[in-house]
């Protein structure tokens, strides 16, 4: 259907790239509730597990069994139990709170100050916007990590204040990419006719550059909320993430991983699809929102 | 596939292509006997999809152009000009095939060549220009990269040869500093002179058919009067077949001695330049004539056409210009018109203007 | 004399190249320099030129999108230039603009209702209901279906969305617009299309246009005035039958040279074609701009600028050799 369209809608020059990207939208249109869907489905279901599955199964991640040390999985332990003979499945449900909360929460407020900054750098003066970026390029030249591991080392580390220093310190690079194409969208002839039309600079920054940048909002929210699983699990690979007795999913691999030499490899398995599904999750939705938003 | 591979091809070799070694002269006479050395197209049709659902996007065209000689092909957009160029080229978009008809190019049918054999005689005997040369330049390849590479490729020059033939081809198409601007980048040119160096591409391999899309559709009045000029001009000197796709009617008239006026993949109109512009019998050759805004028009209404062109699927059993036509009458909703008229000028219609023949 | 819209010895500079905080810019674009022209209420004024030339800073610089370093811009006896952007809002419901590339020049991600509906929305005029019912007028008016409202304008062809825009620019019921090459995208039977409708609109309404384009033939159609500008100066204004029958600028009768014989008729000056490219507008030649081209170029030309002369009435010409008068 779409091919034919093609035909009488638009200049002949454009023809073949025309009917290539409308038979693209028409393979996008089929599979990309699929991909959303899929993505969704499988991130709720990690939803599901870290918050409604305490509820089905309630067994303490904390309660220590001496004489249960590193089973492997049974029908008693079904994820097995770790070397202070915790249940493995209560501490993965456990873990998947702290550590989804972390993702997401954290994604929000990275992409709202990236946003706000990259944005007032965009709409700005001149002078204004090389200073904010060459503030900027300071900011990205100090290694993530290092800045984490120093608020980190500061500051009480739970949850809460686990969402505050990762969200806080993961925006400028979101910041640089929304600067840079709010300014190739500030060129397009119908931000100008918005402006002839006597738009406020907030107006114009609100409904046209933002929706016309959506889909890379999008794409880099699915990213963020990955980056800061996987910075998380780095933390707390240094010990730095969230505090014993509780762990994320990335503390718990990183456990499993100073014992996996003696073979408990469902220390490391179980964790490692988590952190695995959870990105992989964000990946494929962000794929299917990006493209149905471009197949439209 | 190899450079020697390629030679090995079933192409007939040009002389040209033997001296392999030495730079090709345009200006040197080619000698041709007319009927063998032009383009040949007989009742080519173009076919997309399969079975029940397919459709055709191109009927039944048939034209001949001879070496030296430009047909001017005419439509709107969605008329099926560009996919004509682009079923010649071989190089139709995904889902389409050629379904019937054939294409002949001096003595080779292009139609029954393998792909390799196609790429080889694309590269050699057919040049193009695109409407917006900036998406068609690479743009991060220098000008002498990609006017030299096909010519290296497919005539087989030496690197330093194919350079020269490059800079003279810059030369000839009025790149001014061409020794200058050789390794510059497409970026770094203007409209009219990327224009150029798309036309200098296109003439590395001297080919016989130029196919020009809409060349000039971007470009102000200045640069199409300079750009189309040029390609006369070379085209006088080598003798090349030349097919100018347009939707102006009064560039036709300057630049081509036939004419051929598409409507939804159909000839409405078709004949020699000279026959055409005196009477133009299809009401839509003569909307389209109608609609060109003219220096000294007095007040004169232009004719706009109202409505779209119907969609390939949707193509109607009678006339397809029928829906939009002022002449419409009920026999044009059932019948596809005979072709009436002679070879050098007919048309498809029961109304036409000037009446009945 | 005031003219309704009067634009008077209007400069327009750019600073080239990024101009830090503390680097210096690395040169100025002379974009338009000394324009001086005058419109008055349902009459079409066409601007003409190569790219480059400046027209469409013009358009944008009447309609306070570009800031102009010197001159004014009055319309109905008030100076624009001098406005605050504030101040500036309820003159902007008066002037509008459609823009030359119909695929730029609206956000693929509003519906074609949101479109039309924007500018209304932005000078807070009527109510939702009395909006929408506007727009769809508009949209009937510009010969679309209403079910338009709710579709995406990738939905249309080239033809169909610059008449969405020109409803957009409808909207505000202004006295003015400002057209920048509104049809140069387009087939000829569209531009048809467009150019009748236009002048239909400019019949109903009393509207007035700057039409701005690089086709002589299109903008004779429509303009009773046309300006000819190169490199940001105007080198000819005349009524268009007298600026047809007698160019007096050797660019103006290049220009028309240059067009197709069905288009140009028997006007032809045969002058010999100008050879290359405008010059850069960063180091415009001195004298005359265009001597580096002119076929009629003497010494004179390249050192001393001609000023534009009267050859009669309102027909004015800046060229130290002005084509004979023809008979």
């Amino acid at each position: 259907m779409n091919v034919n369209n093609s035909l009488v809608a638009r200049p002949i020059p454009g023809m073949f790239t025309r009917i290539w990207t409308d038979s693209l939208r028409h393979w996008v249109g089929q599979y990309s509730h699929p991909m959303t869907w899929t993505g969704l489905g499988l991130f709720v279901f990690l939803l599901l597990f870290s918050w409604v599955g305490p509820l089905l199964y309630p067994v303490s991640p904390l309660a220590i069994h001496a004489n249960h040390l590193l089973l492997a999985p049974s029908w008693q332990y079904p994820f097995g139990t770790d070397n202070l003979g915790r249940n493995m499945l209560a501490r993965m449900m456990d873990g998947g709170k702290a550590t989804l909360e972390v993702g997401l929460l954290g994604a929000v407020i990275a992409m709202f100050l990236g946003i706000l900054y990259g944005m007032v750098a965009a709409m700005s003066p001149r002078w204004l916007d090389k200073v904010l970026m060459r503030l900027l390029d300071a900011l990205l030249a100090l290694p993530g990590i290092v800045l984490m591991i120093f608020f980190a080392a500061i500051i009480p580390l739970n949850t809460l204040s686990l969402i505050l220093v990762l969200g806080c310190l993961s925006w400028p690079g979101l910041a640089r990419i929304v600067r840079n194409e709010a300014l190739a969208y500030k060129e397009r002839d119908y931000v100008l006719a918005a402006r002839q039309f006597g738009a406020s600079t907030l107006y114009i920054a609100r409904v046209h550059l933002l929706r016309s940048m959506l889909p890379i909002l999008i794409v880099n929210a699915t990213f963020m909320v990955a980056d800061l699983i996987l910075a998380l699990s780095g933390l707390s690979f240094l010990g730095l993430g969230i505090q014993p007795p509780h762990a994320s999913w990335g503390g718990l691999l990183n456990d499993g991983l100073q014992l996996v030499i003696i073979g408990p490899w469902w220390l490391i398995v179980f964790p490692g699809v988590a952190i695995f599904l959870a990105i992989v999750a964000m990946n494929v939705l962000g794929q299917g929102l990006l493209a149905r938003l471009e197949g439209r | 596939m190899t450079d020697k591979a390629l030679h090995r091809s079933h192409i007939p070799l040009r002389e040209t292509d033997m001296r392999s070694d030495r730079i090709v002269h345009h200006h040197e006479e080619r000698s041709y006997s007319s009927a063998t050395t032009g383009l040949q197209v007989r009742n080519l049709s173009v076919t997309f999809g399969r079975g029940r659902k397919a459709f055709q996007v191109i009927e039944d065209l048939s034209f001949d152009i001879a070496a030296g000689e430009t047909l001017g092909l005419v439509g709107e957009s969605g008329s099926g000009k560009s996919m004509t160029a682009a079923a010649l080229m071989g190089l139709l978009p995904w889902g389409g095939r050629v379904s019937s008809g054939s294409v002949r190019l001096g003595e080779t049918e292009m139609t029954r060549l393998s792909n390799a054999a196609l790429r080889t005689a694309r590269g050699r005997e057919i040049g193009m220009i695109f409407q917006n040369p900036l998406s068609s330049l690479n743009p991060s390849l220098t000008i002498v990269q990609q006017i030299a590479e096909p010519y290296r490729l497919y005539c087989g020059a030496s690197v330093s040869a194919a350079r020269d033939h490059a800079l003279k081809l810059l030369k000839e198409v009025g790149v001014p500093d061409a020794e200058k601007r050789l390794d510059d980048y497409p970026h770094q040119f203007s409209g009219g002179m990327r224009q150029r160096v798309m036309i200098a591409m296109a003439l590395a391999c001297n080919p016989r058919l130029l196919i020009a899309d809409e060349p000039t559709t971007a470009l102000d009045v200045i640069n199409q009067a300079q750009i189309l000029r040029l390609i006369q001009r070379i085209q006088k000197e080598q003798g090349m077949a030349v097919i100018f796709i347009t939707h102006d009617l009064s560039l036709v008239a300057e630049y081509a001695q036939k004419v051929m006026v598409l409507y939804a993949g159909k000839t409405v109109e078709q004949g020699s330049a000279e026959e055409f512009f005196q009477a133009p019998r299809h009401p839509y050759s003569q909307a389209l004539l109608n609609a060109i805004p003219r220096l000294i028009s007095a007040g004169k209404r232009l004719t706009d056409i109202d409505g779209l062109p119907p969609r390939p699927q949707e193509f109607p059993r009678g006339c397809r210009f029928a829906e939009r036509c002022p002449a419409m009458t009920p026999e044009c909703l059932t019948v596809y018109p005979e072709r009436t008229g002679t070879d050098a000028h007919h048309f498809f219609c029961v109304h036409p203007v000037g009446g009945a023949a | 004399m005031s003219h309704w819209l009067e634009v008077k010895n209007l400069d327009v500079r750019f600073q080239l190249g990024e101009g830090g905080i503390l680097r210096q810019s690395q040169g100025t674009i002379h974009a338009l320099s000394d324009i001086h022209f005058g419109l008055e209420q349902g009459q079409t004024v066409g601007l003409i030129g190569e790219s480059g030339s400046g027209k469409s800073t013009l358009g944008r610089a009447i309609l306070h999108l570009v800031r102009p370093s010197a001159g004014e811009v009055c319309l109905n006896g008030t100076n624009l230039t001098t406005l605050s952007e504030k101040k500036m809002r309820p003159y902007r419901q008066q002037m509008q603009m459609v823009f030359q590339d119909p695929f730029d020049s609206m956000n693929a991600r509003m519906t074609v209702g949101q479109i039309i509906m924007e500018p209304l929305l932005l000078q807070r005029l009527g109510n939702s209901s009395t909006r929408r019912q506007k727009a769809e007028a508009l949209l009937e008016r510009m010969g679309l279906d209403r079910r338009a409202m709710n579709r995406y304008p990738g939905q249309y062809s080239g033809g169909q969305r610059q008449r969405i825009a020109i409803a957009r620019a409808l909207s505000t019921e202004p006295q003015l617009l400002v057209l920048d090459e509104p049809t140069s995208g387009l087939d000829v039977s569209m531009q048809a299309r467009i150019l009748n409708l236009l002048q239909d609109l400019q019949k109903e309404m009393g509207l007035s246009y700057v039409f701005i384009s690089h086709d002589l033939g299109a903008v004779s159609y429509l303009a009773q005035s046309i300006i000819v500008l190169y490199l940001g100066r105007i080198v000819e204004v005349a009524p268009t039958a007298t600026l047809i029958a007698n160019p007096a600028h050797p660019y103006t009768a290049s220009l028309m040279d240059a067009l197709p014989l069905m288009v140009r008729q028997n006007t032809a000056t045969h002058l010999p074609m100008p050879v290359g490219e405008p010059p850069s507008p960063v180091n415009p030649p001195s004298g005359c701009a265009f001597h580096t081209r002119c076929p009629k170029a003497e010494a004179r030309c390249s050192s001393e600028r001609p000023s534009l002369q009267s050859l009669s009435t309102g027909h004015q010409v800046a060229c130290h050799f002005p084509l004979l008068v023809r008979q």
